[in-house]
């Protein structure tokens, strides 16, 4: 199982891999799950309703304890068609939230760490309406 | 659009200190989904004259400060973060709107004796950012005394004593800012030096200052450094802004 959700999501939430409550409710973030439940909390605070958003992981299998890089990297390889397939029927301009460095680093291919990139949006102001640059 | 956050299990349950973060993540991604983002500056002035100055101070506002400096004269790349010793390269003033900045090397007198009135105008609020450890020294040495100023590290160590106290940190918790200090013709570079530290700090420390803060005063490009300069205005004015609206509720 790698995601879950409508066709036309308010948003996407993409994380690492599904636990074992995640894998017998055949849904990532299993809303039983203990990470599911306070989740739950953040999303109705955040005026997000679940069944709107689209939960996706980057593994799709539940993975052995205790996780060793090479596996996850492994892993990561081994769902990666099955990810940009899933990733390519939702309409591109979805908000997106990615949670955690596995799914970060799997969804851009590089290594940097989530610690340096949490928070920050990722878009691109227009500067150029704002700058007033020499020569005024 | 997207935004980044921590895994959910980490920041629930080994994290106590990202769990918050992890909400607010998810407060900005609601504000995605109904398109309520605050939009960037609406006015960014590099090469700014006292003229730009005197309209953004006649705007009556909380004024954000902010230096950028270079090496001390004759020494080592790393005197540029020595306050005792290093240049100063562009001063920047900002409300949550408009950043200016400022050479310091290319401005007239008439410059700098508006920036040394502002500073020490007792009737004009300033916002530093690690103000008292840094840039009130290094102004102090350029000849400006800053007058009647509030740090939002020290705001924010009051709200909550065990925080994250960057400018990047604060940025990423109070406005809906993108990832600005990464954004540059050196993103590789300052990518490569973020990289190598990570995996180390967040296994030592993951609640440790982001290495990226302060990076930027190496650049050679001058019009670059000074739209950082004008940005990290506009972020303490907003940072400062948020910080109020916390102190408030706190009380």
């Amino acid at each position: 199982m790698l995601g879950v959700g409508p066709k036309q999501p308010d948003a996407l939430l993409i994380g690492e891999s599904p636990s074992h409550d995640d894998a017998r409710e055949n849904e990532p973030l299993a809303a039983n799950s203990a990470t599911g439940r306070e989740l739950q909390h953040v999303l109705d605070a955040a005026g997000l309703i679940r069944d709107r958003l689209f939960f996706l992981n980057v593994i799709a299998c539940v993975p052995n304890e205790p996780r060793r890089d090479k596996e996850v990297k492994k892993a990561m390889a081994c769902c990666r068609p099955l990810l940009l397939a899933t990733l390519a029927k939702l309409p591109p301009e979805t908000p997106t939230l990615v949670m955690g460095t596995v799914a970060q680093q799997a969804i851009d291919q590089t290594k940097r760490s989530i610690a340096k990139l949490r928070g920050f949006i990722e878009y691109e102001w227009t500067l150029t309406d704002a700058l007033k640059a020499k020569g005024k | 659009m997207r935004i980044n956050t921590w895994a959910p299990a980490h920041a629930f349950f080994s994290s106590p200190y990202e769990a918050a973060n992890f909400e607010v993540d998810l407060q900005r991604l609601g504000k995605m989904v109904r398109g309520t983002l605050e939009p960037g500056p609406s006015r960014i002035i590099t090469n700014a004259t006292h003229h730009d100055l005197a309209e953004l101070v006649r705007l009556g506002l909380p004024l954000a400060v902010d230096i950028e400096t270079s090496a001390g004269p004759g020494m080592g790349s790393w005197t540029g973060k020595d306050p005792t010793r290093c240049g100063l390269k562009c001063i920047g003033f900002g409300t949550c709107q408009t950043g200016i900045s400022m050479m310091w090397e290319e401005m007239t007198d008439t410059d700098r004796l508006l920036v040394a009135e502002v500073l020490m105008d007792p009737a004009i609020l300033k916002v530093l950012q690690n103000g008292p450890f840094f840039d009130i020294r290094v102004l102090a040495r350029f000849g400006m005394k800053v007058v009647n100023f509030k740090d939002t590290r020290d705001m924010r160590r009051a709200l909550v004593s065990t925080s994250k106290l960057s400018l990047s940190y604060m940025t990423s918790i109070y406005t809906d800012f993108p990832a600005w200090k990464l954004v540059s013709d050196s993103e590789e570079k300052i990518a490569a030096e973020v990289d190598e530290v990570a995996a180390e700090e967040e296994s030592e420390d993951a609640h440790a200052e982001p290495a990226l803060e302060g990076k930027l005063w190496q650049t050679n490009d001058v019009e670059k450094l000074m739209r950082y300069n004008a940005l990290d205005c506009v972020a303490t004015a907003r940072v400062y802004r948020g910080l109020v609206a916390d102190m408030k509720e706190a009380t």
